[in-house]
């Protein structure tokens, strides 16, 4: 029987799609396209019972975000999961800057949750803003 | 008739390709020669529709369209009355724009940071403690017959380094290109870039300071005591350790990999250790893979202005330096910033989410071409001309080379240089404060 939930280790940084949508993309679809999304080694998306462009709930203990799981075309990966860098991998990733300035953007625990509502989708970056504006204290509250 | 200007230098990336053609027909850009996909996009972008072509200020929550000197007044205004103002972003404008931005940050008596805090920081950090065996990439192309690309994917963050400085392209003393040289990749993943590579080494994840030291370990003894380092088998790093040391000039460049990976600094550390122990036995250089265009040349301009490349503060009137303390992420961690001004950067983006949170709270001012999640929380927009597109200006390669960037296109009416916009802004500071004392 699948499992609901996978152990993973998160890493973060550049697609070359990431590149392109960040060039005058960001308050497009364009941009949660290419970063809402969650690179996934194959064996780990079968454990999980997932096709490409799922859901998936990614959780750290830093925060959670929904992502489209999507294969890797870099595998073999097992138990590591790649989200390219933008506002949807920094909602889980580790602020902590080792007193040096650089958060932990590789290498967080965390764990890949399968949806069952299939029409969950990543937020757009303009809900991302939202989401930030209402924060403790904001000067839009 | 269409117009091709050539020798542009793109303003993406570290590699700062210089080889550019960008096609030009009634003022447009129709057509860009010899860019990979990501500068093709950069220069493509101008154009677009989400393009920021007028100064704003939030009134009411709402966006409302001003003249250039109330936007510049407001920006002003906000800066002279905050008690600890953060400075950020830089890398992706011209060294021109950096120069003025310290002016104001010493006026303002600001903490001034750049993108390197959350990208080659520890780099810079590590470099101070140990020192560094660079060259520049000519170099390498023309002599380079080892190259290692350690956490670093060019394949889909510098698209053409490898064909234009390292594998695929022949030297002085490398007639044969490719056939004359041998490519290591260490990464976590297979990348497009490892499934070039002659030798793929796959890491865990957090294990490459230990495999450096394994690696140390070898080079010095010839052997090692472990069946495996982080995952690599004992006879794979016998082998890199006796490829190192055998080859005539050796290159490793590193990325991200390594600097934001448990370790940070430490695992540059290593690394540059690991180089200085193999100049012992032949010639071996070391080279951060810098990632915006111009990240380089702020730490340049801010070492030539401050003494020190990046996270300074000017609170007491005179520059320091301490990341961890001075840098963006921690000033807004510590919700210690009352006003933020933003330039050429996107933090809303790329800081973790407790950090942007911070932003919400504090008045914005933010200077950039286009739409983004931090423009959308500010208070202040100004439209600038994007620098190597529409405006000329200085910006330093990955392996500090200095290269003019070429005016292509003229801006949109009323975007001016970031130079100049940040200019004026430090102009109605003073102005502000002579009339105040």
């Amino acid at each position: 029987m699948a499992k609901r939930e996978l152990k993973v280790i998160i890493i973060t940084g550049r697609s070359i799609e990431q590149g392109i949508a960040i060039e005058g993309g960001k308050m497009e679809m364009e941009y949660p396209r290419a970063c809402g999304v969650c690179y996934m080694d194959p064996s780990d998306m079968e454990k999980l019972d997932l096709i490409a462009g799922d859901p998936v709930l990614v959780r750290t203990k830093f925060g959670e975000v929904v992502l489209t799981a999507v294969r890797s075309e870099y595998a073999p990966h097992e138990g590591i999961v790649f989200i390219p860098m933008g506002p949807w991998a920094n909602k889980i990733i580790d602020p902590n800057t080792s007193s040096i300035g650089m958060p932990s953007f590789k290498g967080v625990e965390g764990v890949v949750q399968k949806l069952e509502d299939l029409g969950k989708r990543p937020p757009t970056a303009t809900e991302i803003v939202e989401e930030v504006k209402k924060t403790e204290g904001s000067k839009y509250a | 008739m269409p117009e091709v200007v050539t020798d542009v230098v793109c303003p993406f990336c570290g590699c700062l390709c210089d080889d550019l053609e960008v096609v030009v027909e009634n003022g447009k850009i129709v057509e860009v020669r010899n860019a990979c996909s990501l500068g093709t996009a950069k220069f493509l972008s101008a154009q677009k529709e989400d393009r920021i072509r007028k100064p704003y200020i939030r009134k009411n929550g709402k966006f409302v369209e001003v003249s250039l000197e109330e936007a510049i007044n407001k920006a002003a205004e906000i800066l002279v009355n905050a008690n600890r103002p953060l400075l950020y972003g830089w890398s992706s404008t011209e060294c021109e724009a950096h120069r003025v931005g310290i002016m104001l940050a010493e006026e303002l008596g600001a903490v001034i940071d750049n993108t390197a805090s959350v990208c080659h920081g520890p780099s810079i950090i590590a470099v101070q403690e140990i020192g560094l065996s660079g060259c520049t990439l000519g170099q390498v192309k023309n002599r380079a017959d080892l190259i290692i690309y350690w956490g670093s994917n060019p394949s889909s963050a510098h698209p053409r380094h490898l064909s234009r400085y390292t594998m695929f392209c022949r030297g002085f003393f490398r007639d044969k290109g490719a056939k004359e040289r041998t490519l290591i990749v260490v990464d976590v993943r297979r990348t497009d870039t490892a499934k070039l590579a002659d030798y793929f080494v796959q890491v865990k994840p957090g294990g490459d300071y230990e495999l450096i030291q394994a690696l140390r370990y070898a080079i010095k003894t010839g052997d090692l005591d472990k069946n495996e380092v982080s995952g690599v088998p004992r006879d794979l790093i016998l082998k890199i350790a006796e490829l190192m040391k055998s080859c005539h000039f050796g290159a490793l460049f590193f990325g991200l990999g390594l600097t934001m990976s448990k370790g940070k600094h430490r695992n540059i550390d290593a690394a540059l250790s690991l180089v200085r122990d193999l100049n012992r036995y032949t010639k071996f250089v070391l080279m951060p893979m810098r990632g915006h265009y111009n990240v380089t040349g702020f730490n340049t301009v801010s070492t030539w202005m401050t003494g020190y490349p990046f996270s300074v503060d000017f609170s007491r009137g005179y520059p320091r330096y301490n990341p961890g303390e001075y840098s963006a992420v921690d000033v807004l961690l510590r919700e210690e910033c009352d006003a933020a001004l933003i330039v050429a950067s996107d933090p809303v983006s790329h800081f973790p989410r407790k950090a942007t949170e911070h932003l919400a709270r504090i008045p914005l001012i933010v200077i950039d071409p286009h739409w983004t999640p931090t423009a959308m929380l500010a208070d202040v927009i100004l439209p600038p001309a994007i620098a190597g597109i529409e405006v000329d200006g200085t910006a330093y390669r990955m392996d500090h080379v200095p290269l003019m960037l070429k005016k292509v296109i003229d801006p949109p009416e009323g975007c001016l240089p970031d130079r100049e916009l940040v200019k004026m802004i430090l102009d109605r500071v003073r102005e502000l404060k002579a009339r105040s004392s």
